[in-house]
């Protein structure tokens, strides 16, 4: 029973929180830099610093670590508003080491290990919800993709999609699709976020072969992947209410009013306490999250999933809504640039999973063990 | 990380385990409960605790060579998971184990250790806690009971208030001024005090609840011995956070999280047996997300609570941290019992007595016993500045 990082771990958060202090400043978006442009330019610096193949198997040339590894670079991505092509992009690697045959693993993740090959996760759909059983998108009998993704980051330039779909007989299923493949059409969206460029992608009678198709057609392969991405949205978002903390912290003790800085309030101090114990217990979530993607059996996965990302998701409403108000007049400017993390906050939060729908799950999950304990 | 139990902490659950099924009464927690007076129930715990330390498991944590087992922080966990999991009782000389006790291994003498310690651990001495005063409640450091010294004796004089248990209890830590003219922070004193010294009153106060718990303390011209006094003279406000670092931290968090979590099973059960004229409680969508809030917030406070464990394993020292703790459990362990009355209909209002009543009325007691979490060992105002000032470095 251990539940901290090792000297390592903290090492590597380290360095990843300078490199992206310096290379990823939230400056940089502030002064109206193009979120493709700044990513082109940071993917060949996490690259180098090995961050792709973090969850890539030895065998295929990466470091063979697991979602605890990740754990806190994510919450270090969070925190930088990295755009998701990033996480999406680590996360297929351990996705398609687990769900993937010889030929695919060889075939795609040595370049992936490399940060040579983009991946865009097309999950989310109009009407879909939240469910590996809930999205329409599917094969026909002869193996032909129809159905339309929205939200899906970087779409325009990944090499690949990973892409959950129903199989002929109604199965949830997880492809592995080149972007350019006939039938595909991507187009930009106006999305909330804007540290991120978002696409809805259109697919027409797209040709899929069976080496596209990433393990068995299962609900439970499907349901694995999105509580991988929603444990890594959780750690996002616990980095963007950590960030959003201390620079709050950082303005309420410069801030002068009435002849003192207005840290020195009562009622400022108290909602600060009330962020730092929310964001802390909200961290907790994640991390045990995080350890149970790697280790727990699937009930438990589940559960610690469902608690890190409805907690989550709670923190973020409640931290970045106080560290906007914090900032009064200065916190409603462009040019403050809180309204960056809000809006990333906001997305995370309600993809992968909105709290309603993983108390939902929580609660169903806590009947089921009690009546077995029963 | 991780939370696999190793080999060795599975057989210390194993052996937990098994003495407990033997110590409880046959049909413990089932059909045979605590007494419902609220006198012979502190006798009763008083005696469950003796049998705890006649097994060998009273202050599991504590170095060998004060008694304990030198449990780790682990198996420290492991044993109130067990203890919860049989519904055993609480103990009621908790001040005795968990702040006398851990205030005399960090600033007591040697003497004052060998003396005080074992018979906190047999339950044969039980303490209370002479902090608060009626003018000195969040305002801790003002308090205005003296004790001055007079030859070999500090003669002691003034009011203490909320001191739970005082009536079963042989010893008091107390904290005295000694320097009426220093700073207020400067000049206080912590002490050990005989119950039975003369001049001595106690007078019981009735909580909310009904309850008799917690009482007022008169103390007029008490005269104790000055080898009482616990660290140097006027040293008392820093000895007095060390107690309250204990009882705001994750070890008093992890037993209180794992009572609360019994309370939650027993409402979602309840909860799936109540008809509202819309089918069950459970049913309804609006009552399934309330009742998913708190079993989230309860589990992650388990989570909060190894958290600190490790850094403890690692050798940080409990802090202002620890408000941290205080504060979110107090406050998610009242919304739950908020939340209780208001989900089960009716007869989730009938108290323990009533024929009609759920669950023994468990819930409608929760739910007035649960304003004093957010009130006592420090209020969350009072917690609140604390993290603000000492955790976050925002300016006084």
């Amino acid at each position: 029973m251990n539940f901290d990082f090792n000297e390592e771990q903290y090492m590597f958060q380290e360095t990843v929180r300078e490199s992206l202090s310096a290379e990823y400043p939230i400056d940089l978006l502030r002064d109206g830099g193009d979120p493709v442009a700044l990513e082109a330019e940071l993917w060949p610096k996490l690259a180098e610093l090995g961050l792709f193949s973090l969850l890539v198997p030895e065998e295929q040339g990466g470091l063979g670590l697991t979602a605890v590894d990740l754990a806190l670079i994510a919450e270090e991505f969070g925190a930088a508003l990295v755009p998701l092509t990033v996480t999406d992009t680590i996360a297929a690697s351990l996705v398609i080491a687990k769900f993937g045959d010889d030929a695919q693993k060889a075939k795609w993740l040595e370049d992936l290990s490399t940060g040579g090959l983009r991946v865009a996760f097309a999950v989310y759909e109009k009407d879909g919800g939240y469910a590996a059983e809930g999205f329409a998108s599917a094969l026909t009998a002869d193996n032909r993709l129809n159905g339309k993704k929205l939200l899906v980051a970087g779409a325009d330039r990944a090499d690949l999609l990973l892409v959950i779909a129903r199989d002929a007989a109604g199965e949830p299923v997880l492809l592995v699709v080149d972007r350019e493949r006939a039938g595909i059409s991507v187009s930009r969206e106006e999305a909330l976020d804007i540290s991120g460029d978002y696409y809805s992608i259109g697919f027409d009678n797209v040709a899929i072969a069976e080496e596209d198709i990433l393990g068995s057609a299962s609900a439970a392969n499907v349901t694995y992947v999105l509580d991988l991405l929603a444990t890594i949205a959780s750690l996002g978002m616990v980095g963007i209410g950590g960030r959003l903390l201390d620079v709050t912290l950082d303005y309420v003790k410069e801030r002068v009013q009435f002849g003192q800085p207005i840290g020195a309030f009562q009622a400022i101090k108290h909602r600060c306490a009330d962020m730092a114990v929310d964001l802390n217990t909200a961290r907790s979530g994640a991390y045990y999250a995080a350890w149970a993607m790697a280790s727990a059996d699937v009930d438990e996965r589940e559960r610690a999933v469902s608690m890190a990302k409805s907690k989550a998701n709670r923190m973020a409403v409640h931290v970045m809504r106080e560290a906007i108000q914090l900032h009064g007049g200065m916190g409603y400017t462009w040019e403050m640039a809180l309204h960056f993390h809000y809006r990333r906050g906001r997305l995370l939060g309600t993809l992968y999973g909105s709290t309603e729908y993983h108390q939902e799950r929580v609660l169903a999950g806590t009947v089921a063990l009690l009546a077995a304990e029963q | 990380m991780d939370f696999n139990y190793s080999e060795e902490e599975q057989r210390f659950r194993s052996e937990v385990r098994a003495w407990l099924a033997d110590a409880l009464p046959k049909g413990w927690g089932k059909t045979v409960f605590e007494p419902e007076d609220e006198d012979e129930r502190a006798h009763f715990r008083i005696d469950w605790e003796r049998k705890l330390y006649e097994g060998g498991w009273s202050g599991i944590s504590w170095p060998k060579k004060y008694g304990g087992r030198g449990a780790t922080l682990v198996e420290q966990g492991i044993f109130a998971e067990e203890l919860a999991r049989a519904q055993a009782p609480e103990g009621i000389n908790v001040i005795g184990r968990n702040l006398a006790a851990t205030t005399l291994m960090h600033h007591g003498s040697e003497a004052q250790r060998e003396r005080y310690l074992p018979k906190i651990l047999s339950a044969d001495e039980i303490w209370c806690q002479g902090f608060s005063e009626p003018n000195a409640g969040s305002d801790l450091a003002s308090s205005r009971c003296r004790a001055d010294l007079d030859g070999d004796e500090f003669v002691i004089n003034g009011q203490k208030i909320w001191t739970s248990f005082a009536q079963y209890s042989q010893w008091c830590i107390l904290l005295a001024r000694t320097d009426q003219s220093a700073p207020k922070h400067k000049g206080l004193s912590f002490f050990l005090v005989d119950m039975s010294t003369p001049g001595i009153t106690i007078r019981p106060l009735t909580q909310i609840s009904g309850e008799k718990e917690f009482n007022e303390t008169f103390f007029e011209n008490v005269r104790i011995p000055k080898e009482n006094l616990v660290g140097e003279l006027n040293d008392g406000w820093r000895i007095a956070m060390t107690t309250l670092s204990y009882e705001r931290g994750a070890e008093d968090a992890l037993a209180r999280q794992i009572r609360f979590k019994q309370e939650l099973d027993l409402l979602i059960e309840t909860a799936g047996q109540v008809e509202l004229g819309e089918g069950k409680a459970i049913d309804n969508p609006a009552v399934r997300q309330r009742l998913a809030q708190s079993i989230v917030d309860l589990e992650l406070m388990r989570m909060n609570c190894l958290r600190e464990f490790s850094k403890a394993i690692k050798g940080e020292k409990p802090g202002p941290e620890s408000s941290m703790m205080k504060l979110y459990w107090s406050h998610v362990a009242q919304d739950m019992a908020d939340m209780s009355i208001e989900i089960l209909g009716p007869e989730g209002l009938l108290m323990q007595g009533d024929e009609d009543a759920l669950a023994r009325g468990r819930f409608p007691m929760s739910c007035l016993q649960s304003r004093a979490f957010t009130i006592y060992s420090g209020t969350s105002e009072i917690q609140r500045n604390i993290i603000a000032e000492r955790v976050l470095g925002l300016p006084k």
